[in-house]
């Protein structure tokens, strides 16, 4: 059947025999590697996803064990409270900032957290679930009640709705207190031990869970819903001990905006404010990209794109890890060696189990084949046509790779934690801004390497020994391999000498009392400026060398300038590099960041580069009677201005398409149907595109609907 | 073209590393180009205006990998420099000549259309300024072989020409960058066959469009609508109707038919990617220029027809949310339940997916962005099917501003992959709905219902209806007629016998307006004023048609 032609129905359901997919068979056929490279994604992703659940839930802890005490003493923290400001509902404001999609996560942690130890009264809201009071309030009652089937009656209908609800809410906010009181209140013998063993806070026996209620996204609310919703919940605050849990996205000034002054009184807010999702990214970054444990890594431009879209575009770290997953994907679906990157303990077996066609490819990656050119002729040939060296060869070098990757973080944490201080941070203040030179090129030849070098060697003594300091207890942190074993007490050394240094400061001042009284002497002679520049500038380095601390920083700071220039090699000059590195940015680009308007415009104003023929070549103002027809319509829609003459257009289009013709007058005066034909085609696909539209300012025309383009 | 693509796969595992070793100095690299363009191109012209370029390259083009040239990177650096050619000469130009050439062009080309442009006519209208004759000689004169008699460059959109200076300054960087992005990406993959043809046409799709300028808006809007007052009436056939626009058009071929056949090939090697795709939570979503159906169809039979799956057409003009979750709860899930609201409903369905073992569901939209599909709620409730374990969707947009529908919960819940699907095949299914500019659609079935509607009702009636037409008629150069109160329209009808007291009157109105033939509107001062909602063409033409019969 085919489902284009209907005029009656719009949807059409088919169904199948097989339940579920299969992703390894979507790998391409002639890769014999799919269904490897199939397994070791989903470990490797496995892996990632979990370490972000685990970490997701760690988030936010802080603020949800003062919101969860907050709603705890709500009710309980003295009746006397409750008495003077009658009426009003305590209530939180969660401040979650703007990255709307990650707070689906974070509500349904909350939510289960209270759930454990306050309250299993609790209710969640959103916007979309509440077109009106009544579902409102019927979602609301029917959440604490647990009980679904609580629904009211079947009319939609609005008017209806206005008239006859007022009964129902009232009804169903009444039946809630009924409930309430039978369950909590009035069989007080038996349940407050049970809820003693389940909770372990009813410490008073009058207490009574409190009822929460959460709005997820309290700004996409309609105003006159909550208002309405807030002045029941307040006329029963003497009877439920309800609690109100906003999520803003903003700023608290979104309640006072979104409700009056009579409802906003209602209610008896504090704030809690959540921290900056991007605390929560720079945590992801640090567990999952900043590892030796998780081998796939993203190559520079990839990072960058990533980052941009997180801090330039939505802040929503679940997108961030959706690109990433994308990424994995996309490395593991479309680099067919990618099953080596695996953890280090499987390379051996992985290796192993190459083929001679997937060596072939091996030996065609740019780095290994640069490493190749710099191996001895002998050892060359051998890696071009015997396989089991190659073999071996391969392993020995992924063993390295994992190898550098395992010293190069700690050290990359030591320089971040000596540098992210430095006045204008040369090297950024975060370890990604570190990390994404790192990548890049090669860090200690960059210019901000040596700025922050510079601006090291100026440190004062108690600056430094912090710093230091600060670098032994991060690196103690990070597992060390084996050959940085030594780093920690290196530095302890370090530190040992720079405070040995203060029994020597007693003589120091003197030696130097004494330099500056020779110098002093020396000034007074007549020199012109430039001797005097000269000589001052001797005096300075005199003094330098003369100072032991300098001396000692200097050394310092050289030692640690030659671990950084051994362990924080730039990725791409390391053989192999490519086998862990995803860096296609135009693939990423494309499919996740794609442009479809661009897109478009670009097919329509060059559809050379999109159909690659010859004949539709030009510059790209100018319009070819090859060219398909909504191209050309669509150029000359675009020397006009708000207003298109449909009659002229048509002239136009048909002085175009018939200029390769004998140029006949008569058909342009009359064009014949079938040209008019195909410019109403035309046409109506830049109606459906939104280029144009219908207008009825003027007979015969249409709006345009874009300016600018191309 | 085809082979000549697949040699130079062979050879594409270069990085920017061993591209290092092959740059050469860059007069022999031009050399080279030279050669490898002329072999590209047989034509002779490329060579030409290759000369007049060769003394601006910049450095950028040794940037490009001699072992990665496909005829695309070359066509955007063809681009750039041509840009940079107009640019030199554009300089000069005043706001105030653009402001004269605006409103010239704004009755299109009318004039030049009337007298034909003939070479003689091209240079003599744009020598106006002595620096537009020094760049007429390099841009025109070797394109002039190619295509003498076109109108071309007297016309070519002036707009055009410097929206697309503007670009380049900022489209620079951004092409180098993609283009040794490229590199690392090939060497990326050394298995590349399948991504070859696909990137090399998409190759330089960057974002370089989007350089729109703000004083592009004002040069629309500042003017006024002065367009020349034409009409379609001058045709022999004003208006079409939509069965003689399909005969005519059954017989025209679509141009470039083999590139598009290439192109739908290219796309339907990325089937199994899709798949792959969906198959790890993420959706996917076509877009670009031309009709993804056929595409779309091809791929739900090769692919997904295992499965159970829905398709939905989002362009069906009395497509509701309810029917897609209707279909998917009765045909699919087999349950004829009734629910009170399709947030109801969705909540079942989802219940149905989670609850049980895990299942795989396809949902195929064409034309999401479609105009039944774009209010909020109802791309809430699909973000939200989205959202569910086991469902996939796969779409289409066209619209180009489709991607604001989506606000960025809602776009994070439906977690697009994009593919661009540029096809070039018109979209003769998703516009047949749509009520289209030149089509007689409406009228002919407007005109057709009154008629028959005519037929069945008694004399009196036919009366006042008759008269509130002529009525309308003799207004229809008033523009501010709201319609004929309902106070004349009952004096009227007196004075001719057609009712005898104003609740016949209303009960025949009612009739009228049950049938959509009138509508009624309060003025002013509270009087109920009827309208006929029919253009007056139309209605003109009925008149004709009933006094024929009478």
């Amino acid at each position: 059947m085919d489902t284009a032609e209907s005029v009656s129905k719009g949807c059409f359901a088919y169904k199948g025999r097989k339940r579920i997919t299969k992703p390894s068979d979507y790998f391409p056929v002639k890769d014999n590697t799919g269904k490897q490279r199939h397994e070791v994604y989903q470990e490797m992703w496995e892996c990632v996803d979990t370490e972000i659940q685990i970490m997701q839930s760690n988030l936010n802890s802080n603020i949800f064990e003062e919101l969860l005490s907050f709603v705890e003493n709500s009710h309980t923290q003295g009746t006397t409270i409750r008495n003077t400001s009658l009426k009003e509902i305590p209530t939180a404001a969660l401040i979650t900032g703007v990255n709307t999609p990650d707070h689906a996560v974070m509500f349904s942690n909350l939510v289960s957290l209270m759930k454990e130890r306050v309250t299993p009264l609790i209710t969640t809201l959103r916007s979309k679930d509440c077109p009106a009071l009544k579902n409102m309030l019927t979602k609301t009652i029917s959440q604490l009640t647990s009980n679904p089937d609580l629904g009211l009656d079947d009319e939609d209908d609005e008017i209806i709705q206005t008239v006859i609800n007022k009964k129902n809410q009232l009804c169903n906010m009444s039946t809630l207190v009924n409930w309430y009181k039978d369950k909590y209140i009035n069989q007080k013998p038996s349940s407050p031990k049970k809820r003693r063993s389940k909770s372990g806070l009813a410490e008073d026996i009058d207490y009574h869970p409190p009822l929460v209620i959460v709005l997820e996204d309290m700004e996409s609310f309609s105003a006159h819903i909550l208002q309405d919703f807030i002045t029941i919940c307040s006329n029963y605050i003497e009877e439920l001990p309800l609690v109100l849990v906003f999520g803003i996205a903003t700023s608290v000034s979104a309640v006072h905006r979104l409700l009056s002054n009579s409802v906003s009184s209602l209610l008896c807010m504090d704030k809690f404010q959540a921290p900056p999702s991007s605390d929560y990214l720079t945590q992801v970054i640090n567990k999952v990209l900043f590892t030796a444990t998780h081998p796939f890594k993203l190559g520079p431009k990839v990072f960058h794109l990533l980052l941009d879209l997180f801090l330039y575009h939505d802040f929503s770290v679940i997108n961030f890890v959706k690109g990433l997953q994308f990424c994995m994907l996309d490395h593991y679906y479309s680099n067919s060696l990618a099953h080596l990157c695996c953890q280090e303990t499987d390379v051996p077996a992985t290796v192993k189990k190459l083929h001679e066609s997937d060596l072939d490819k091996l030996r065609q990656i740019p780095t290994f084949n640069r490493y190749m050119n710099e191996c001895s002729s002998e050892e060359k040939t051998k890696l071009m046509q015997d396989s089991k060296f190659t073999k071996l060869r391969v392993t020995e070098l992924l063993q390295q790779l994992h190898d550098y990757h395992k010293a190069f973080f700690p050290v990359l944490n030591l320089l971040h934690t000596l540098s992210c201080k430095l006045p204008k941070h040369p090297l950024g203040k975060q370890l990604r801004e570190l990390y994404s030179i790192c990548i890049e090129c090669t860090l200690v030849e960059s210019d901000a390497y040596k700025e922050a070098c510079d601006l090291l060697r100026l440190l004062s003594k108690e600056e430094l020994i912090g710093l230091i300091r600060e670098g032994i207890t991060r690196l103690t942190e990070e597992i060390l391999p084996h050959e940085l074993d030594t780093l920690p007490t290196q530095l302890e050394n370090m530190l040992t000498r720079f405070n040995d240094l203060d029994a020597e400061t007693e003589h120091i001042p003197e030696e130097d009392t004494e330099e500056e009284s020779t110098d002093a002497v020396a000034l007074p002679k007549k020199t012109d400026l430039h001797n005097l520049r000269k000589t001052l500038q001797e005096l300075e380095k005199k003094k330098k060398r003369l100072s032991p601390y300098e001396k000692l920083r200097l050394e310092t700071l050289n030692e640690l300038d030659h671990i950084f220039r051994k362990y924080l090699k730039c990725p791409t000059s390391i053989p192999l590099y490519e086998l862990l590195y995803y860096n296609s940015v135009s693939v990423i680009k494309h499919h996740i960041n794609a442009s479809p308007r661009a897109a478009i415009q670009r097919a329509l104003s060059c559809p050379h580069q999109y159909l690659q023929c010859e004949c539709c070549k030009g510059d790209v103002g100018s319009i070819l009677s090859t060219m398909p027809d909504v191209c050309i319509v669509y150029k000359l829609h675009l020397e006009c201005g708000q207003l298109i003459n449909l009659y002229d257009w048509l002239q136009a289009f048909v002085t175009v398409v018939t200029s390769e013709d004998e140029d006949n007058e008569t058909n342009t005066k009359k064009p014949d149907q079938v040209l008019q034909a195909r410019f109403i085609r035309a046409v109506s696909e830049l109606q459906f595109l939104g280029f144009v539209k219908p207008t009825k300012r003027k007979t015969d025309h249409v709006a345009r609907l874009t300016w600018g383009g191309c | 073209m085809k082979t000549s693509r697949l040699k130079k796969v062979s050879v594409t595992f270069a990085g920017d590393d061993n591209v290092v070793q092959h740059i050469v100095p860059l007069e022999e690299k031009k050399t080279m180009r030279k050669k490898h363009r002329s072999q590209t191109y047989s034509s002779g012209i490329e060579g030409k205006r290759k000369k007049s370029k060769d003394a601006q390259i910049n450095e950028e083009s040794s940037d490009d990998d001699d072992v990665l040239v496909t005829p695309c990177t070359l066509e955007a650096d063809e681009g750039l420099m041509l840009g940079s050619e107009v640019f030199n000469f554009r300089t000069p130009k005043k706001s105030g000549q653009m402001a004269l050439k605006a409103s010239e062009v704004k009755t299109p080309k009318s004039g030049d259309i009337n007298i034909k442009s003939t070479p003689s006519k091209t240079p003599k209208s744009k020598g106006t300024t002595p620096g537009k004759n020094r760049v007429m000689k390099e841009a025109q004169t070797p394109n002039k072989t190619e295509r003498n008699n076109r109108r071309p460059e007297a016309t070519t959109p002036y707009r055009l020409r410097k929206r697309n200076i503007d670009g380049d300054t900022s489209s620079d960087d951004s092409i180098t960058s993609e283009s040794d992005s490229d590199d690392s990406d090939i060497s990326d993959k050394p298995s590349k066959t399948n991504q070859k043809q696909t990137s090399s046409r998409r190759k330089n799709i960057p974002a370089e469009e989007m350089t729109t300028n703000a004083e592009d808006y004002f040069d629309i809007h500042s003017g006024g609508a002065i367009t020349s007052d034409r009409t379609l009436s001058k045709l022999e056939t004003p208006r079409l109707d939509h069965e003689a626009l399909n005969k005519l058009l059954i017989n025209v071929s679509t141009s470039h038919p083999i590139q598009s056949k290439e192109m739908i090939e290219d796309h339907a090697v990325q089937f199994s990617r899709w798949m792959f795709n969906m198959c790890n939570g993420f959706n996917v979503l076509l877009y670009g220029l031309g009709s993804k159906r056929a595409l779309l169809e091809e791929f739900r039979k090769s692919h997904i027809a295992d499965f159970n799956h829905v398709v939905v057409n989002g362009y069906f003009p009395s497509l509701t949310i309810k029917h897609i979750l209707n279909v998917i709860k009765e045909d699919i899930i087999d349950v004829h339940d009734t629910f009170k609201t399709p947030l109801d409903q969705y909540e079942f369905i989802k219940n149905h997916y989670e609850g049980s073992d895990y299942q795989d569901f396809y949902l195929i939209i064409h034309n999401i962005d479609g105009n039944m599909l774009r209010s909020e709620k109802v791309q809430n409730l699909l973000s939200l099917l989205a959202q569910i374990r086991g469902f996939h969707i796969i779409a289409s947009i066209d619209h180009i501003n489709a991607p604001l529908i989506w606000d960025h919960t809602k776009s994070s819940r439906y977690n697009w992959i994009w593919y661009d699907c540029t096809t070039y095949v018109s979209y003769s299914s998703e516009t047949s709905y749509e009520n289209s500019l030149l089509v007689q659609q409406s009228g002919a079935l407007a005109l057709s219902s009154l008629t028959h509607v005519m037929k069945s009702l008694t004399p009196n009636a036919k009366g006042i209806f008759l008269l509130l037409s002529k009525h309308q008629l003799e207004n229809k150069d008033n523009s501010t007629y709201i319609g004929m109160s309902f106070h004349d329209l009952y004096q009227r009808c007196r004075e001719s016998f057609l009712v005898n007291s104003d609740l016949t009157l209303n009960a025949q109105l009612i009739e009228f307006r049950d049938h959509k033939l009138i509508r009624s509107k309060k003025s002013y001062d509270g009087a109920e004023h009827l309208l006929i909602p029919i253009d007056p063409a139309t209605l003109a033409e009925f008149l004709d048609q009933q006094s024929d019969v009478s």
